[in-house]
């Protein structure tokens, strides 16, 4: 299973989210912690690949000129452990 | 809507990076049109050396402007100055579209900049400042205009009054600045000028290939062995002495000793920081950089007039942001060539000292994207121990962050040697295009550069920055600055400029 998701920050809260999903976290690993309660519940067993893509509006505008890029992440939740 | 980069080709239209790509190599295809004998690019306007006094007892236009090549001689000098205006605001309006700018805010302040930067231009060719008692191509101004005295400082007051009126304006009439932001874009602009610099290093390995590469490789390997030694020691200094969290010390390490703002940014992505971390350190080092582009160049061509090569390339380890190199890196090659020429009445060609701090650079930035590939995989390894979640190596986070403009920049410089090797009947042709793209071009682009850097660069932002701005400063000026040079006297020293005849 693969699911995409935008990741972005707010009020010092990671936010990742897409059409029917959105979790916020303190830190990138409450975001994966929370994301994976909701795979246990909707995938089961299943294993799931995710792609989070950080949202580069989130930077002021005069940041772009000297980077375009923040990072993307790939993960698997391997739901049985 | 959101900004995303998934695919390869993502941001292509759409970034500044990729834009000062394209609208180099545009120029730059536009210069080499001369091979087939059509001038794409003499109608712009460049500034004559002019006197005020002659000026004013005779006042005509031609004594302030010309174009840059005869074949458009007849052109009235005001009617050249708008079409350049309307060139540039027309190339870069579309660029600024594609960005997703503001259009009306970017004509309005793009205009304001364009007649701004062009006063200071003017008013920086006027004799006092600029002619230098010597003769330069079969002229003397400093006698033609029969001169008691002179500045003598050639094109680099130009560079100083610019940045000077830029900070003027960015500092006490916030209002304004704010007004004219939006096109006020020092790194597209230089970014877009390095590509043309493309040229300039394609006609100098031609006239002194083995010295242009030599060059090349010594900037490589200085920026390679102080990337190992400043980023380690700064981070060290910053969790040892000043309590920083390791995300808060990796992210102002690499923005002090590699390559400012990208290199935060990059870096604060590599380890997944929260990106407060580099917004904050960012506005630390664009304020810095402007220190050091306004202290260090008049330092090194003090402390080392014979050295011109070694001061370029250590303006390139020393000053962060490229905008800020290049322009520290300009005024340097203005200032060592007019003062060597004055003392010596020996002409330095320009352009060596300015490559010298650009070429060092560029490796800087080439390597920001590796760096950050190697801190990720340090970051995750780590944080596997903690977490229950495989987190893979992403291999394509290096080329989102590798600065695109570079590719540009190497494509021209490597066409150039292409033609040097495989066609050397047409160089001659595609150096008249070529020097006009690598000199009125990319000097009015440095120019816009000069005034957008002062715009945006706010001093007042460093209140309440604390212990950052401590240790930002106790870096750079007692160890980066020092160690920079040194390690530039190493892989540089003995290296000069060629001498014009």
């Amino acid at each position: 299973m693969q699911v995409d998701f935008t990741l972005s920050f707010t009020d010092n809260q990671w936010i990742c989210y897409n059409d029917t999903i959105e979790v916020q976290g303190d830190s990138l690993d409450e975001i994966d912690e929370n994301l994976a309660m909701i795979f246990k519940s909707k995938y089961k067993n299943e294993p799931v690949n995710v792609t989070m893509l950080f949202d580069f509006d989130y930077f002021p505008q005069w940041h772009r000129q000297y980077m375009s890029h923040y990072f993307n992440r790939n993960l698997t939740f391997n739901l049985n452990s | 809507m959101s900004t995303t980069y998934k695919k390869w080709h993502n941001g292509m239209f759409t970034t500044e990076d990729w834009w000062s790509a394209w609208l180099g190599l545009f120029f730059f295809a536009l210069g080499l049109l001369s091979i087939w004998q059509i001038d794409a690019v003499g109608w712009i306007a460049k500034p004559k050396t002019w006197e005020f006094t002659n000026l004013i007892n005779d006042f005509s236009w031609s004594k302030l402007i010309k174009t840059s090549s005869t074949n458009y001689k007849d052109w009235h000098p005001l009617t050249t100055f708008f079409f350049t205006y309307f060139v540039f605001l027309s190339l870069t309006t579309i660029g600024a579209y594609f960005q997703g700018r503001n259009i009306k805010k970017w004509i309005f302040g793009f205009t304001v900049l364009f007649f701004l930067t062009w006063l200071v231009w003017i008013l920086g060719y006027e004799a006092h400042f600029s002619a230098i008692d010597a003769e330069i191509k079969g002229k003397n101004y400093y006698k033609i205009f029969d001169l008691s005295w002179s500045l003598q400082l050639g094109g680099g007051f130009s560079f100083m009054l610019a940045l000077t009126v830029g900070l003027i304006i960015g500092n006490f009439f916030k209002g304004f600045a704010n007004k004219i932001k939006e096109a006020a874009k020092p790194e597209w602009f230089i970014k877009t000028a390095i590509v043309l610099l493309g040229i300039k290093l394609g006609m100098m390995t031609m006239k002194a290939s083995s010295f242009t590469y030599e060059l090349a490789l010594a900037g490589a390997a200085a920026a390679f062995v102080a990337y190992l030694l400043f980023w380690p020691i700064i981070y060290y200094v910053g969790r040892r002495f000043f309590k920083l969290n390791r995300a808060a010390a990796a992210v102002l390490s690499s923005g002090i000793s590699i390559c400012g703002v990208s290199a935060s940014i990059a870096t604060a992505g590599a380890i997944k920081a929260k990106p407060i971390i580099p917004i904050a350190v960012s506005t630390l080092i664009v304020v810095f950089a402007m220190f050091e582009l306004v202290i260090l160049p008049p330092i090194f061509s003090n402390i080392a007039p014979n050295q011109p090569i070694v001061n370029g390339a250590a303006l390139g380890m020393t000053v962060k942001t490229d905008g800020a190199d290049a322009a520290a890196g300009a005024i340097l090659d203005e200032l060592m060539v007019s003062k060597h020429l004055k003392d010596t009445n020996e002409r330095w060609e320009e352009g060596w000292i300015l490559s010298a701090a650009i070429l060092t650079k560029i490796w800087i930035d080439v390597f920001i994207g590796i760096w950050s590939f190697v801190l990720a995989i340090i970051w995750i390894r780590n944080d596997k121990k903690k977490t229950k979640h495989k987190e893979k190596i992403i291999w394509s986070e290096i080329w989102f962050r590798f600065p695109k403009f570079v590719l540009a920049y190497m494509f021209v410089w490597f066409l150039y040697l292409a033609m040097m090797y495989f066609a050397p009947d047409i160089v001659s042709d595609a150096k008249i295009g070529g020097n006009i793209t690598q000199g009125t071009f990319r000097k009015f682009l440095f120019m816009l550069t000069f005034l957008s850097i002062g715009v945006i660069t706010d001093f007042s932002k460093l209140k309440g920055m604390g212990r950052l701005t401590l240790l930002y400063a106790l870096a750079l000026f007692g160890f980066i600055a020092p160690l920079g040079y040194l390690i530039a006297y190493i892989f540089h020293h003995g290296m000069m400029p060629p001498i014009l005849k």
